[in-house]
């Protein structure tokens, strides 16, 4: 799979469309469009409707989504277990970056000799 | 452009079975975003890299979740495409050397023979590789069509029979015409000479698109054995390695006829020159790209 849900289940960066996607589902089944505005809301990202649906695809292929109606029109989705699974993956990895992050960032307010280790 | 009907037309590029399983919800959400307005371009644009991106992954060509014999497949027809391509640039080729022998000097004929023997020995044993390729599909060709196949690809393949027969007839009342001429006369000095011999020259390169289209609709409908299909593979390999040899031997008649007969050069037409040229670039690279995909499938499926 490429780009939005990779074969070995990883999902990618926190702004991936997969990423995004997953995260919004979490908290309950949407349609394309209630998905974008949600996107839009919590992560600021406009996905464009093509990129929003290669990542539906990719997503529903993979077995990280599922539709949750019959609606043919506004088809709602959900997140299923291996999609609760990979994005808890992939929440953790973002969460270590975020935290190693902020910890080198704290250093870094730390005069520059004790930053670098040079005191004895 | 009207609500309802711009979004639809939009998503025509998107392969059929993808529009079937996701084209209404798309075309809603196009709707409950742009509203009753036409789709603006960027959005436009987006929808056609993502409808090329879903072409690819139909195709085999894109993506790692492809069946790997799906994918060797597809990279096998690629560099058919590649050699289709060759074809075109080709028959151009070959338009362009005429009579080249008569323009360059007894002693320096060496070289660009040697070049264009290059263009000629590839030439050849690029259709026999996909002889021979076709050869080995043909008892899967037979079941297909056995088991009800052929209104499936019957469209592609008429359209493609007519188009040669087009291009035959057209070509032979051309070659009838042309030998009533004089030299300058076929050279420019007519201008519905010139103009018959560009229509010639379309019809061909419709028929080898046309064909290449009917043979492509009737390769991914077959089922392969895994034996055939590594057959292929490795053809489709030789095949691109013969392409790069045509290019090679092109550059050295190029070189050659550029230092012994620039005047015969020169007196070409530059922008068919250049577009054989480029053809010739973009089929090496298809082909290329068709035969890593190609050899990478089989490395999957071993």
């Amino acid at each position: 799979m490429s780009r939005g849900s990779r074969a070995d289940g990883e999902l990618g960066r926190a702004n991936e469309p997969a990423v995004l996607i997953l995260t919004s589902l979490a908290s309950g089944p949407k349609h394309g469009y209630a998905l974008a505005k949600d996107i839009e809301g919590f992560a600021g990202v406009t996905l464009g409707p093509g990129t929003l649906y290669g990542a539906i695809t990719r997503l529903e292929e993979g077995g990280f989504i599922e539709p949750a109606g019959e609606e043919r029109r506004r088809r709602p989705y959900r997140i299923t277990a291996p999609g609760r699974a990979a994005l808890a993956a992939a929440v953790t990895q973002m969460r270590a970056i975020a935290d190693e992050g902020s910890a080198r960032l704290a250093r870094g307010r730390q005069p520059q000799g004790q930053a670098l280790g040079w005191t004895s | 452009m009207t609500r309802g009907r711009d979004p639809e037309r939009v998503l025509r590029w998107y392969p059929a079975a993808w529009r079937r399983r996701y084209g209404a919800e798309l075309v809603t959400l196009l709707e409950d975003t742009y509203g009753p307005g036409p789709v603006p371009w960027r959005c436009r644009l987006g929808l056609l890299w993502a409808g090329t991106a879903e072409r690819l992954r139909e195709s085999g060509l894109r993506g790692s979740a492809t069946l790997p014999s799906d994918g060797a497949r597809a990279g096998s027809l690629l560099v058919l495409w590649g050699w289709a391509v060759f074809l075109v640039a080709g028959a151009g080729f070959a338009n362009q050397a005429d009579n080249w022998k008569a323009a360059v000097p007894v002693g320096a004929v060496r070289l660009p023979m040697a070049g264009y023997g290059t263009v000629l020995g590839a030439g050849f044993a690029g259709s026999v590789i996909v002889l021979l390729a076709a050869c080995a599909c043909v008892p899967s060709l037979a079941r297909f069509l056995g088991a009800g196949g052929w209104p499936v690809i019957r469209r592609r393949v008429l359209q493609a029979a007519v188009l040669l027969a087009v291009t035959i007839a057209t070509a032979a009342a051309m070659k009838t015409w042309a030998m009533r001429l004089d030299f300058a006369q076929r050279n420019g000095g007519s201008w519905a000479y010139s103009a018959l011999f560009g229509v010639v020259a379309l019809l061909a390169t419709a028929t080898i698109v046309a064909w290449a289209a009917a043979i492509t609709a009737a390769a991914r409908r077959l089922e392969l054995p895994p034996a055939v299909l590594r057959y292929c593979c490795g053809l489709a390999v030789g095949l691109t390695c013969v392409m790069a040899a045509l290019v090679a031997g092109a550059v050295t008649w190029w070189t050659a006829m550029a230092s012994y007969a620039p005047r015969f050069l020169g007196s070409v037409a530059p922008v068919p020159s250049l577009a054989v040229g480029v053809l010739m670039v973009v089929g090496l690279v298809l082909g290329v790209i068709g035969a890593r995909r190609a050899t990478e499938s089989l490395r999957r499926m071993a």
